[in-house]
């Protein structure tokens, strides 16, 4: 039994099929990268011609290294150990002597991502749920440690390289015009074998590194606070590239000493259990955390809601077809449509299968609060609705509101908090403190008449949110922590370095920690 | 031999310390730095050992499978040098008194003793394990080797063990507390969850 990766050699070329057992997408660890070393060996001493590197799972190309490993590696030689096992089967794809080819469909995520940069070439499937995003230094609190920092400045140039460093998400296509990738298709199965006859006519070439056109620098002051050193570090790496006499191996040595530099730290360790705060939310709203959904769905958009099938349009996702009401599997409308999942969008609707509020509509991934009407929790029957929207891009959230959205309660209280104060001071203060604020949320806070400065801003939002998410955990209105803390970050852009909302609130001198440390189990 | 510097960490619970001894002190390991009430026997008797401490009681019955022993006063001194000490798991392991002296001092584990929350851990488990997998779920096999889960499933178990205790449960807190991913233990976890009861 294989723990993630096979190989095959087909008509010389060497197919290197990623499929994590037991998992719903694919992990890239210590286990699967010696599996993949060795395919490759065996491969190549086979004679293969070129290397495809796939996978098998639907959704996903790598979705990351085992957040495990990473966050329970508390001792330099544990980690390195793991580091190295990885590092060398990068370099060994890397070193390849004939041309290698990541074939692309679904997440490609951070270590994922970085295993495609060592291939040759890029090749991505055209749909919505292939996208590229790099979570190491915004999600987790530190430096990518298999190569990123090298190649991707390489590959697009120090500002575009620098702004997937910081956290910017592509979709396929972005990507594509970016010069991340190198070719798009709907259906990569069909596509693949015209591309590799392409590599045949010219000879198997390897691919050569041109200049990548040069983009602005992203500016480093517009960032979180909490976040600056880390992109000033990313950004030292990067333009290591562009020294002269510059080796890749000097490299990436540097970057596995800055990566271990920085996982060792408390923000760090806070930002990696938010991946598990934002899962257990998940988990509670529709019983799973797994990442499926339906192979064929059809969806429904009321012509009343002309914003939400344009979003939707332009985020296409394979299986998921656009039509009408009848023979639709999930329907967005005002009223219930017999025999469809219904979700009224906009406003509590008890004749709706469930409820849906959008607040932040222009963002890249929207929040979208999910009411089911019958309070079910967790909400099986919605699991469908949940995965869909997460795969088109959204940031599902499932309450059981009453009379208001939660949604709607978190964002009046964190306005009405910083009422009194300057607009210019609470956008710094919050910025400084690590919030990344919408720019809807961002317009709402604060008085632009307003002169005198105030106080401990933060710690004001702070409790005002906790505050309000306790009053709702406390009516039912939310049914888990996780799900108070998701809301404040995705709303709000709580900083996940803060370990969440209630956490942070719970640790604080503020009147509200006795409580939120109640809620949360704490003694 | 040579005698090596060593290092002795203490993971402290409710009931007894995980003592390791190593060459390098990582996160989420406590450094014994002094005896407290809570480090257990043999956090106590390292620290006795190691710290030249005096073992509170000595002289007072110790409890042992109902029956009643006088516990053995420990031949080591209160100036004992500590040359090269190897301890393993000493959670239940027996009085280093009667595990000869000579060093390298090996403490096994005498009888295998399941944790108080193992039963709520096994159960919150084996949904969530492959069934040929089950019957490793023991106290010893480690979540991530043995057992197969990933980070996703790691969220699932949460909410597993959430319904089993019937409280809320934060499992990054255990998976911080660990030096090494091995150390990610079925009993690990059911002694976390003991001390966070």
């Amino acid at each position: 039994m294989t723990a993630g990766c096979t190989g095959a050699l087909r008509g010389g070329i060497l197919y290197l099929t990623l499929d994590t057992r037991g998992s719903s997408v694919n992990v890239f660890t210590p286990a699967v990268a010696l599996e993949l070393e060795r395919e490759l060996e065996a491969g190549l001493e086979a004679g293969a011609r070129a290397v495809v590197v796939q996978s098998k799972k639907p959704g996903s190309f790598i979705n990351g290294v085992g957040l495990l490993l990473a966050a329970s590696s508390h001792s330099e030689e544990a980690a390195m150990e793991r580091a190295h096992a990885l590092q060398r089967c990068y370099l060994s794809l890397a070193a390849a002597p004939v041309p290698t080819i990541a074939a692309i469909e679904g997440n490609c995520y951070g270590c994922g991502l970085e295993l495609a940069l060592t291939c040759d070439y890029r090749i991505a499937r055209d749909s919505y749920d292939t996208h590229f995003y790099m979570p190491e230094l915004r999600d987790y609190a530190f430096i990518p440690l298999f190569g990123a920092t090298q190649r991707l400045p390489r590959l697009l140039g120090l500002g575009a390289g620098l702004r997937l460093l910081l956290g910017e998400r592509l979709d396929a296509r972005r990507a594509l015009r970016l010069g991340l990738i190198d070719r798009l298709a709907p259906d990569l199965r069909k596509a693949l074998p015209g591309f590799l006859s392409g590599l045949r006519a010219r000879g198997w070439p390897k691919r050569e590194l041109r200049r990548p056109p040069q983009r602005p620098l992203p500016r480093l002051a517009d960032l979180p606070g909490p976040e600056r050193q880390l992109a000033r570090e990313c950004l030292r790496l990067s333009r290591l590239t562009l020294r002269r006499g510059y080796r890749l191996e000097d490299g990436l040595r540097d970057e596995l000493a800055g990566f271990w530099r920085t996982v060792g730290t408390r923000d760090s360790e806070r930002a990696m259990s938010f991946f598990f705060i934002r899962q257990a939310a998940k988990a509670h709203a529709i019983g799973s955390a797994l990442y499926r959904r339906p192979e064929r769905l059809k969806v429904h958009v009321d012509r009343s809601l002309p914003a939400l099938a344009r979003l939707f349009r332009l985020r296409p996702l394979p299986g998921v077809q656009l039509g009408p009401a009848a023979g639709a599997d999930i329907a967005f409308a005002a009223k219930k449509i017999r025999g469809v999942l219904t979700c009224a969008v906009g406003s509590l609707q008890p004749d709706a299968d469930c409820s849906a509020l959008l607040p932040l509509a222009g963002e890249d991934v929207p929040p979208l609060e999910l009411v089911p009407t019958n309070r079910e929790m967790p909400w099986r029957a919605g699991a469908p609705l949940f995965q869909f929207l997460e795969q088109a891009g959204f940031a599902p959230v499932v309450s059981r509101a009453r009379g208001r959205f939660v949604s709607k309660r978190l964002l009046d209280a964190l306005t009405a908090a910083l009422r009194e104060a300057p607009s210019a001071q609470v956008r710094s203060e919050l910025l400084e403190f690590g919030f990344r604020l919408p720019k809807a949320v961002a317009r709402r806070l604060g008085s632009r008449k307003a002169r005198r400065r105030q106080k401990n801003l933060a710690g004001r939002a702070v409790e005002a949110l906790a505050r309000e998410a306790i009053r709702a955990l406390d009516d039912g209105t939310l049914v888990h922590p996780s799900q108070a803390d998701l809301l404040a970050h995705l709303l709000c852009g709580f900083p996940v370095v803060r370990g969440g909302l209630l956490r942070c609130a719970a640790g604080s001198k503020s009147p509200i920690a006795r409580s939120a440390r109640r809620v949360l189990g704490q003694r | 031999m040579t005698p090596r510097p060593v290092r002795v960490f203490a993971l402290r619970g409710p009931r007894g310390t995980l003592v390791r001894v190593g060459q390098s002190e990582g996160k989420g390991i406590e450094r014994i730095a002094c005896r407290s009430p809570g480090l257990g026997r043999f956090g106590d008797i390292l620290a006795m050992m190691l710290f030249g401490m005096s073992e509170p009681g000595d002289d007072e019955p110790v409890r042992r499978g109902g029956g009643e022993e006088q516990r053995p006063r420990c031949p080591l001194g209160r100036a004992h040098v500590c040359k090269g000490i190897s301890v393993e798991n000493s959670l239940q392991g027996p009085h280093p008194a009667r595990v000869s002296n000579d060093t390298p001092m090996t403490a096994r584990r005498s009888r295998k003793r399941e944790p108080e929350l193992f039963p709520a851990v096994r159960a919150a488990l084996e949904p969530l394990v492959a069934k040929s997998l089950r019957k490793r779920i023991t106290p010893q096999a480690s979540i991530l080797a043995d057992l197969g889960l990933d980070s996703l499933k790691v969220v699932e178990l949460t909410v597993l063990l959430e319904k089993e205790l019937g409280r809320p449960v934060f499992l990054p807190e255990w998976i911080a507390s660990v030096n090494d991913p091995a150390e990610l233990t079925v009993e690990s976890l059911a002694l976390f969850l003991t001390e966070q009861k």
